[in-house]
């Protein structure tokens, strides 16, 4: 998987991976989800990818220090998109 | 009752006549008749052949043991500072839990084997009905992985089994009973230990109290109804149809359960660690027994740790009480005194108090160790247990075939915890991937997601505190980008040319 894909999970979710960072030879996205019109929506998640009997999962990250640490790394890498301007 | 219909009762019984004299005397004269006399001899016979109940014990002990530990978390156990006394305390209190733990795995194995025959058996009848190639292969995917599962379920009950064969089945119910209630009589010793409000110790000695009580009185209706039938075979002339052994357990006079926790009653703990004085008369070990030293740091003035060695066995050459009323023992080869906390049986060492074993595949949870036992280990992959053991603070941890250091039982996942975990992950599964229709902004939209990510309850201030520090100049770049996209292309073109 890669960053400015659309990736549909189950139940139809659609999300756009708007960034990703490998930490510990894992691999996080921050994930944006879309409306049927490929529109954003106001939930967003930094997802883990693994990958299980041939498939690839994306689980949400929701333990807290984590959260907050892969928080950190992707304000931080888009403060220098921001700065590159 | 004619004396054909005598003998036949004898026989559904198991029953021989030993003394016929005896015999013909009382089942004229019993007292309301030879009927009465059977139904009695029928009903101590059920009672004294029964099952252990070990369902019923559990339930009790666990009852019991939830009392204690709600209890003594009250009291911030965890907080303190005497380690050592908490360390033992923990450990004696997780041997009970563990005695048990085999039975409940054997229990979920047997329901997972038989879950999986079933869909197997549901699986079989599809594959007759389905004609399509496909999907006759996911249904044989399915079929493999089910019969896989039952495989596995069929060697651990196996294990289980023999587990629970050897350490449970075997032992009678007053052995099972005086094992509790030792088990009970050492707590007692480590609970003095803890400093504990005088409160929480009163509390704790009281549940510990009633638990003996508990089971002491169990002991003695078992043991009076073994009586019982013992002198109604005697006195009718009958052979003695009861094991000799269970008998001798039964004749065996026990001291531990009326002089260890139910005499702490009438003793007053005090706040300090100032300990009661409970008389043992008997120690939980005896001469001959085989022991291993446990790792664990001595707290009396006596033991010498220095001077054993964990894998070394060895041999308790005598027993006896220390002048604060705990249990010590002399080693072979080795003439000072070493107190009960520090040793454990040759079962205990083998069988450590570990929920998973050597040789059982894991999966990772998911959960990072909170503690020292730092892991690299990968959702999804199967690892294989190589050594199960436990930390000086009595967590369980794990060397995983593969990996240097060793994980913490929080970081793992059984196979049918894995299976189930997979389950839950249905709609985590990527399905698709796919290119945008239409082009992105893509400061905007990371703006957006991050917006909503620093949204989230568990994010902490100085992260959101981080982000409004840049969020400014991501409204000035929106902004931008806006009024970009408002502006006529003509005026876009112009403002181009002149600048």
């Amino acid at each position: 998987m890669s960053v400015d894909t659309i990736v549909t999970l189950g139940e139809n979710k659609r999300y756009y991976l708007v960034d990703e960072t490998i930490q510990a030879d894992k691999k996080y996205f921050l994930g944006t989800r879309l409306k049927e019109d490929d529109n954003p929506t106001p939930e967003s998640e930094i997802f883990e990818e693994f990958k299980a009997n041939g498939n690839y999962y994306l689980t949400p990250v929701i333990e807290e220090e984590k959260l907050n640490s892969l928080a950190a790394i992707f304000l931080a890498k888009f403060k220098k998109l921001l700065e590159e301007e | 009752m004619n004396i054909e219909n005598v003998f036949k009762n004898l026989e559904k019984l198991n029953l021989k006549v030993d003394n016929s004299s005896k015999f013909f005397e009382t089942i004229t004269t019993y007292q309301g008749g030879t009927k009465s006399l059977f139904k009695k001899l029928e009903e101590l016979n059920n009672n004294v052949h029964k099952d252990i109940d070990y369902e019923k014990y559990e339930e009790k002990l666990i009852e019991y043991l939830d009392k204690i530990q709600s209890s003594i978390n009250k009291d911030s156990l965890f907080n303190l500072t005497d380690e050592e006394y908490i360390k033992n305390f923990k450990i004696s209190y997780q041997k009970i839990i563990n005695k048990n733990i085999y039975i409940h795995r054997l229990e979920d194995e047997r329901n997972l084997n038989k879950e999986n025959l079933n869909e197997i058996e549901k699986i079989k009848n599809n594959i007759k009905e389905v004609k399509g190639s496909y999907e006759l292969s996911k249904l044989h995917s399915e079929y493999q992985r089910r019969m896989k599962q039952v495989q596995t379920s069929t060697t651990k009950i196996e294990e289980y089994d023999k587990k629970v064969e050897t350490n449970s089945k075997k032992i009678s119910y007053p052995t099972l009973i005086d094992e509790l209630l030792k088990d009970c009589s050492k707590l007692t010793e480590h609970l003095k230990n803890l400093t504990l409000t005088k409160e929480t110790k009163d509390k704790v000695n009281n549940i510990l109290m009633d638990m003996a009580k508990y089971f002491s009185e169990e002991r003695t209706n078992i043991k009076n109804e073994l009586v019982d039938y013992l002198e109604l075979l005697d006195r009718a002339g009958l052979q003695k149809n009861i094991n000799l052994e269970q008998k001798e357990e039964i004749e065996l006079p026990k001291t531990v359960v009326k002089e260890t926790p139910m005499d702490i009653k009438e003793k007053e703990v005090e706040e300090t660690k100032e300990e009661p004085k409970v008389e043992i008369k008997e120690t939980s070990l005896k001469v001959g027994d085989i022991v291993y030293y446990n790792g664990t740091q001595a707290y009396d003035n006596y033991s010498d740790t220095s001077r054993l060695d964990i894998e070394e066995p060895y041999k308790i050459t005598k027993t006896g009480f220390d002048e604060k009323g705990n249990e010590i023992y002399y080693l072979d080869g080795n003439n000072y005194p070493v107190s009960v906390t520090l040793l454990e049986t040759e079962y205990e060492k083998f069988n450590k108090n570990t929920s998973l074993h050597k040789g059982e595949k894991v999966y990772f949870s998911g959960i990072r160790d909170y503690n020292k036992y730092k892991d690299n280990l990968e959702i999804g992959k199967e690892y294989t247990i190589e050594k199960a053991t436990l930390d000086e603070k009595g967590n369980e941890i794990y060397f995983l075939e593969g990996i240097d250091n060793p994980v913490s039982v929080t970081s793992l996942l059984t196979e049918y915890r894995w299976n189930e975990y997979m389950e839950s992950l249905v709609n985590k599964r990527v399905i698709n991937v796919t290119n945008p229709s239409k082009e992105v902004n893509k400061k905007e939209l990371y703006a957006e997601s991050l917006t909503n990510i620093v949204e989230k309850p568990t994010i902490g201030l100085s992260i959101k505190k981080a982000f409004s520090s840049i969020i400014n100049k991501v409204k000035t770049c929106i902004e931008e980008i806006k009024q970009d996209l408002t502006i006529p292309e003509e005026e876009v073109i112009q403002n181009h040319k002149t600048r």
